[in-house]
């Protein structure tokens, strides 16, 4: 082969080498499908160069050297070359995205957007590969002058949002979930308010929870939930449930049965952490929960008004015996099941506790130790329901 | 020792350690498939590549033939049951050292330049170049304004008013945050 053959040659191996990913696609499926994905996020600018460059056959690489028939130097297209006037536009996104912008701090990134449309799709497009900012807290609720409409809104400690959006429809909403969890991720606390259509955002709520921007340990359910369903709502907590700790339901939640099942709750304790169940309107869980519910730290039941019944309390309370010896926890149930429960078992010690909301309650404590006025014990509320 | 060629035309050949041409990952694969051939007698055309970028590349790489190799990472899949925290994926710091700040084209003037070296860097998969240069030019943009960010990349604002105004609402939330 001539020193000129080769060069074009190697020129053209050179070249192709950068798009290996494209012509090994035949044989290797995992290669596939990441050169798929990447092809998807190239900007038209690049499929073009590429599609220019499908002209280098693959087939010329390897051990097919000899075969490149062209003569004399390679030439020069202008996509091939670097422009010296604007070497910036003819950086790929791979480098803006996972090495410029990866190391910018996130809180600038809505500053960034506005630098140019160019930005703007990078920023948006590839937003699952950045660094997000932990936002310790969101409330989804709707303003007081708009109670009596079915919008809701995004609002929270987002104030600027909450202020200058007015966006009544659920597309737009979900618009502005989306947009407003771009470059953040949820580590605290998720709130549900009265009023609020829960129906209206899950969908992408489930998209962020899916992509891990909602990694929260507290969800409060204060909200309408008709229209939800027990798979919608196991589809979020599945994607968020390794760092879920507690989940309550408010007084003025309008939740009906089915929604928070005994095996939705089965499949958020598996993941560890989970200590705290805190319902203040029936949703139809029943003595299952109890079997199931781990006894970590600090567990905290609420099931007043659930379908617990004296044998499932018995049970519970003997599978703290067996397996507590270091945690102290708290069950709550209703008043009616105090006077079966004390033909089973009783209690070490029996106090009344005054609220001011709930009146005179009844507490029995089980396992004290005398002498001991530490931890663990087991505290056992009855409340009316 | 081996010869790498310049787009100019004519091109412009420097001659390099083996050791040091050899920090590019496309020309350490290319020597090692094209085993056999006499190298050293063939200079090697880089075709996206001009005199006065190669001309950095092959101080660089000359400078730092003799670091140890970097550490690389094992390319995670995509796995949507992975439901650990999702940071894991994200580069380690990078310090630029002494030397490679004063190397790097820094002045306003030669900024045309940085990103051609960092456009070779990632043709020639120079990993460690192009981190330092990106981590400079991260640092550089970093708490500037919009307007700055736009003069230092030479980028033209190519919203309309109306676009940018809208925009502006849209991301507002962040900016009291």
């Amino acid at each position: 082969m001539s020193v000129q053959a080769y060069q074009t040659a190697f020129s053209i191996w050179l070249d192709a080498n950068r798009s290996r990913l494209i012509y090994r696609l035949g044989s290797d499926t995992n290669l596939a499908k990441m050169a798929r994905v990447e092809w998807m996020k190239m900007s038209e600018e690049d499929k073009n160069m590429w599609r220019k460059k499908t002209d280098i056959s693959a087939q010329c690489l390897r051990g097919r050297l000899k075969k490149v028939k062209r003569k004399g130097t390679t030439k020069k297209t202008p996509s091939e070359s670097i422009d010296q006037s604007d070497a910036l536009s003819s950086l790929p996104p791979s480098i803006l995205v996972r090495h410029i912008l990866q190391r910018v701090s996130p809180a600038q990134y809505a500053q960034l957007h506005l630098v140019s449309r160019r930005f703007h799709h990078l920023l948006s497009n590839y937003a699952d590969e950045l660094p997000k900012r932990d936002l310790t807290f969101i409330a989804f609720k709707i303003p007081w002058e708009d109670e009596l409409t079915c919008a809701g809104k995004l609002g929270g400690n987002c104030k600027n949002l909450n202020e200058s959006r007015q966006s009544k429809e659920a597309p737009l909403m979900a618009l502005a979930i989306t947009g407003y969890l771009r470059h953040q991720k949820l580590i605290g606390e998720v709130r549900f308010d009265k009023g609020f259509e829960l129906r209206h955002v899950l969908k992408p709520l489930i998209h962020l929870a899916k992509h891990k921007r909602l990694c929260m340990t507290h969800i409060e359910f204060k909200c309408c939930m008709s229209g939800v369903t027990e798979g919608q709502l196991k589809e979020l907590l599945s994607h968020c449930s390794s760092r879920l700790e507690y989940i309550a339901v408010g007084t003025h939640a309008d939740i009906g049965l089915g929604i928070i099942t005994d095996a939705l709750i089965a499949s958020i304790v598996v993941n560890g952490r989970f200590r705290a169940l805190c319902l203040s309107r029936p949703v139809g869980l029943t003595d299952l929960t109890l079997d199931h519910f781990p006894l970590i730290d600090c567990f905290h039941l609420e099931l007043k008004h659930e379908r617990i019944t004296p044998s499932g309390v018995y049970r519970f309370i003997q599978r703290f015996r067996k397996e507590y010896k270091k945690w102290s926890g708290h069950l709550t149930i209703c008043t009616s099941l105090e006077k079966p429960l004390r033909n089973l078992i009783t209690p070490d010690e029996v106090r009344k506790n005054e609220t001011w909301y709930e009146g005179k309650t009844t507490e029995w404590i089980f396992f004290k130790t005398p002498g001991n006025r530490l931890p663990p014990h087991l505290y056992l509320g009855f409340e009316s329901c | 020792m081996i010869q790498l060629c310049s787009n100019d035309d004519p091109p412009v050949s420097f001659t390099v350690p083996r050791k040091a041409v050899e920090l590019s990952k496309t020309i350490k694969t290319m020597l090692e498939d094209l085993e056999g051939f006499d190298m050293e007698q063939t200079p090697i055309p880089l075709p996206n590549v001009d005199a006065p970028t190669l001309e950095l590349i092959v101080k660089w790489v000359e400078q730092h033939q003799d670091d140890p190799p970097p550490v690389e990472k094992p390319r995670v899949e995509d796995d949507d049951s992975d439901d650990s925290d999702a940071d894991d994926d994200q580069e380690p710091e990078v310090v630029i050292p002494e030397w490679d700040k004063k190397f790097l084209p820094t002045d306003d003037e030669q900024k045309n330049q940085l990103f051609k070296l960092l456009n070779a860097a990632n043709y020639l998969e120079i990993k460690p170049l192009l981190d330092i240069g990106c981590k400079y030019v991260a640092d550089k943009i970093s708490g500037q304004t919009v307007e700055w960010v736009r003069d230092y990349l030479n980028m033209e604002n190519d919203y309309t008013p109306e676009e940018e105004a809208k925009l502006k609402e849209e991301i507002a939330w962040a900016e009291g945050l």
